[in-house]
């Protein structure tokens, strides 16, 4: 049982009773206990699942006979499902502001849904969420427990600690703030996000309720021991809850703006025309290429990844830039570019893996490599703004992808002069002969083409085999 | 929702609940019961402000039902 356990079963799924997520033969499944056979069994019965998966908000599965699988399945569990794929797994602290309040909301309709139907959810963990078309949607499909009238919410603290607390403090502390649900991996503390927010949030009653005072009746009543059955939550009492919830997690905004990057294709000397340009050309490549996905590194806005996306090729378009991000988001919503997955990921301190021993939440170049990935105007940043050489950076990219369409920003570009005026230039070997010997070791240059008038060169390049 | 002002009569108890039994233990310990008796606490306020605004729905409505009777019978007797 331990080495199949070692071998088969996806890590972070060892905390739920109900089930296990497992590989086999490369595809996913989930094995359900028999402990869990009756709210399942009115999960699929009561018309909540069609209800959920019709809405879009429950990831859609496929009951699988037993029989197809070993001796250590049927004796694991009652049934299997195989649930749809996720094209990309992304975790809360990667999600710009608008995906995880599109999070939050869903979580909140899903449960309204429920109890529509005579369940509830066990857990409003943001890590129950993944987004498909990016769109929220719950993949944990064992959730559900029949719901007994009188008996309070048991996620309401998961709720406040995994959604509203970030909400609040992205809103009216810091938007960087999301970075607090990598280091607390069960949401941010409600003592913590308290003390972090500032005065005018105790005005709110929502939030006065929901963050500040439940921080201290969890102060309170620590350790303490309370009559747990003669409480009651009525119906309508906890729908007022959820209610209240929603009305805390709508009323935080936040608008992308006055960051570093928020504004760079208005501040930057681009022309339309050099855009296109560049557009056509990393168009070309991809149709060259015609690449199963791509991850679209310092994406930005987005621009490129529409080149992508047009194609009808899913992108994730990862920058470090929380506002980039979020307006990347909104658009990609606008426009239907929905697969386009937007990301905040800063590439020198990337997603580490998280979580008990460390193996409970993946690192990004675990969740890699990509078919193909975009480096554009990104070079520089870099090489010159992080000091990092050419070296180390072409076997990151070796990591993450297998091929690679990447940008050079020469030292005579108004770009690169720009991080040399307050810095010494110690980077003699910032040129394009160096850049092309040093990639040439991780990859093979296939096209190399100048991008108009500038004097950017944009490459095609394919990793070598062996690496 | 409704917006409710902070200073409402609900809230200063709850306040004042909290404020008078301060007591220093690191929630990490145990968060669960308080978020438990804090919800219970939640959906009763709720819960009863729901109650109550469905309950001022019903008497401004007796009194527009009046005064528009009065007003019926004024317009009868100028008449």
């Amino acid at each position: 049982m331990t080495k199949w356990k070692q071998n088969k079963e996806e890590y972070s799924s060892f905390r739920d009773p109900s089930g296990k997520i497992f590989f086999h033969e490369r595809e996913i499944f989930r094995g359900i206990n028999s402990i869990y056979q009756k709210d399942y069994e009115l999960l699929m019965s009561s018309g909540l699942y069609d209800g959920l998966v019709k809405a879009g908000l429950l990831i859609p599965h496929a009951e699988i006979p037993i029989d197809e699988f070993g001796p250590e399945e049927r004796q694991n569990f009652y049934k299997v499902i195989k649930p749809k794929r996720i094209a990309f797994i992304s975790y809360p602290y990667e999600w710009c502001f608008g995906q995880l309040q599109a999070a939050a909301l869903a979580t909140l309709t899903i449960q309204k849904m429920a109890m529509e139907f005579g369940m509830s959810l066990k857990d409003a963990s943001a890590y129950n969420i993944q987004f498909q078309q990016n769109r929220p949607v719950l993949i944990d499909t064992l959730s559900f427990e029949k719901y007994h009238e009188g008996r309070p919410w048991v996620a309401y603290r998961q709720y406040c600690q995994h959604f509203l607390a970030p909400l609040a403090l992205m809103s009216h502390t810091d938007i960087r703030l999301s970075q607090l649900m990598r280091i607390f991996i069960d949401g941010v503390p409600l003592d913590l996000a308290s003390s972090l927010l500032p005065f005018k949030t105790k005005l709110s009653f929502n939030l006065l309720s929901h963050l500040h005072l439940h921080a201290k009746s969890q102060k309170r009543y620590a350790d303490k021991k309370v009559n747990f059955t003669t409480r009651k939550v009525s119906r309508s009492a906890l729908i007022g809850l959820l209610d209240s919830l929603e009305s805390a997690t709508c009323g935080c905004n936040w608008r992308p703006a006055g960051t570093e990057w928020a504004d760079y294709y208005e501040d930057t000397n681009y022309s339309n025309s050099a855009i296109e340009l560049k557009k056509k050309i990393v168009g070309e490549f991809i149709d060259e290429v015609k690449p199963k996905n791509v991850w679209d590194l310092g994406a930005n806005t987005g621009l490129f990844s529409e080149v992508v996306a047009d194609r009808g090729i899913p992108c994730v378009a990862f920058d470090i830039d929380p506002a980039a991000v979020e307006k990347n988001y909104r658009q990609a919503l606008a426009s239907k570019k929905l697969s386009i997955l937007p990301l905040v990921l800063d590439l020198t301190n990337p997603s580490p893996a998280i979580g008990w021993e460390n193996k409970e939440r993946k690192s990004i170049i675990e969740r890699g490599p990509a078919d193909a990935a975009l480096a554009l105007a990104l070079i520089h940043h870099l090489a010159i703004s992080n000091n990092l050489p050419f070296g180390k950076i072409a076997e990151f990219f070796s990591f993450v992808c297998r091929t690679l369409i990447i940008e050079f920003v020469p030292k005579d570009d108004s770009q690169v002069s720009r991080l040399l005026v307050s810095r010494e230039d110690i980077f003699s070997d910032y040129n394009q002969e160096t850049f092309e010997s040093v990639f040439g070791r991780f990859f093979s240059i296939i096209k190399a083409v100048k991008v108009g008038d500038s004097k950017r060169t944009l490459y095609l390049m394919r990793k070598n085999d062996g690496l | 929702m409704r917006k409710i002002r902070w200073f409402s009569p609900n809230l200063l108890f709850l306040l004042l609940i909290f404020l008078m039994m301060p007591k220093k233990v690191d929630a990490y310990i145990d968060p669960g019961t308080g978020s438990y008796v804090f919800q219970i606490i939640m959906a009763a306020i709720l819960g009863s402000l729901v109650a109550i605004r469905m309950f001022w729905k019903k008497i401004i409505y007796f009194f527009r039902k009046v005064f528009s009777k009065k007003s019926k019978n004024d317009q009868m007797e100028t008449k």
